[in-house]
């Protein structure tokens, strides 16, 4: 993710819509697809994306760049996404089968598709649906959008060693459901 | 280095290349000599990387920029019909299209109703009219010319 000149910020605090689109085109690629990989519905992570770039709209002209402006948008798209999915698992009903808790593709539209980049990207998020959402959100962070463990750490507030943590058990969990589910399949 | 330590390793820092040459250095002898943490590494970096390297990032829809356009723009706040007219041309094309197709569609189904109407509303009016006629047709009177009232029908009905 390139980096944004802080007379563009500048401008985009002081109401310039134009710059602000420019802060917008930088980091709504991120800010969406960690909210999609966490909440898994796209409408639920269109409104995030809005949430946060018009919070981030709200707050900029009070942004000190004491800290990282980057550092900063993780930290308020992890906040929103956690909020949204506490939200969401309120609502959800508790009482779901071992297929709608992973959200596993079918057989018969994929039994075919072993190789195919549909069928691995929804093995993947099947994968994610195992963890909770502690765990999920680190693996999105660093798997995915290609955090390091420092920046993790810094966007979530924990220590990095809460971060390798929970990464190792996400990925014990991961190896584990998937051989399961490989099994299941074949 | 033991192979708890190594796996431990393996899952973390290794494949998400965050040791340090020392660590490095150390896995990669173990490693070297233990053909389970092979094996390990092996499927660790098979299952759990690639599929995630080949995930692919999706843009956000146009939609999320121009809902945030709208609520801090000035200028697309106060449009009023012309920045209504203004945004609806933004809609994708088989939106507009669609949307275009459903009003032609509720137009015709609206036309066709009220012929459909008209149409009941002459025939049950025929229809009123045969009934009638068989009515008539079918009663027996006797008619007394001599009778104060005027017709048949009156004659029968009165």
């Amino acid at each position: 993710m390139q980096d944004i000149s802080e007379d563009i910020l500048v401008a985009a605090g002081e109401g310039n819509v134009a710059a602000f689109k420019q802060v917008y085109d930088v980091y709504s690629r991120f800010v969406y697809n960690v909210a999609l990989r966490m909440v898994k519905r796209p409408e639920e992570a269109q409104e995030i994306t809005q949430d946060v770039f018009l919070i981030i709209h709200k707050k900029l002209k009070d942004f000190r760049y004491e800290s990282s402006f980057k550092t900063w948008i993780y930290r308020i798209t992890v906040n929103l996404t956690m909020n949204s999915l506490k939200r969401l698992k309120k609502r959800k009903n508790r009482e779901t089968s071992y297929d709608e808790q992973y959200n596993l593709p079918s057989k018969e539209n994929h039994g075919k598709a072993i190789m195919d980049k549909e069928y691995e990207g929804a093995v993947t998020q099947a994968l994610l649906n195992a963890l909770n959402s502690d765990q999920r959100m680190c693996v999105v962070l660093r798997s995915i959008q290609g955090l390091s463990y420092e920046e993790i750490a810094e966007t979530l507030g924990v220590k990095i060693n809460t971060v390798r943590s929970r990464l190792k058990r996400a990925r014990e969990k991961m190896l584990s459901v998937k051989d399961e589910v490989l099994n299941n399949e074949l | 280095m033991n192979c708890n330590d190594a796996k431990d390793i393996v899952l973390t820092e290794f494949i998400d290349q965050e040791a340090d040459e020392l660590t490095n250095a150390e896995l990669a002898s173990h490693l070297n000599s233990c053909a389970e943490c092979q094996q390990f590494a092996a499927e660790v970096k098979g299952k759990l990387v690639q599929p995630f390297a080949d995930l692919e990032l999706q843009d956000p829809p146009q939609e999320i920029w121009n809902n945030i356009e709208e609520t801090i723009n000035p200028e697309v706040k106060s449009l009023g019909i012309w920045g209504a007219l203004k945004r609806l041309a933004r809609l994708p094309r088989p939106v507009i299209a669609f949307n275009m197709a459903l009003v032609v569609v509720l137009m015709l189904s609206v036309w066709v109703n009220q012929n459909k109407q008209q149409n009941i509303a002459v025939k049950t009016g025929d229809n009123q009219i045969d009934v009638l006629a068989y009515v008539i047709e079918e009663t027996e009177f006797d008619y007394d010319s001599s009778s104060d009232f005027g017709t048949a029908i009156e004659e029968y009905f009165l």
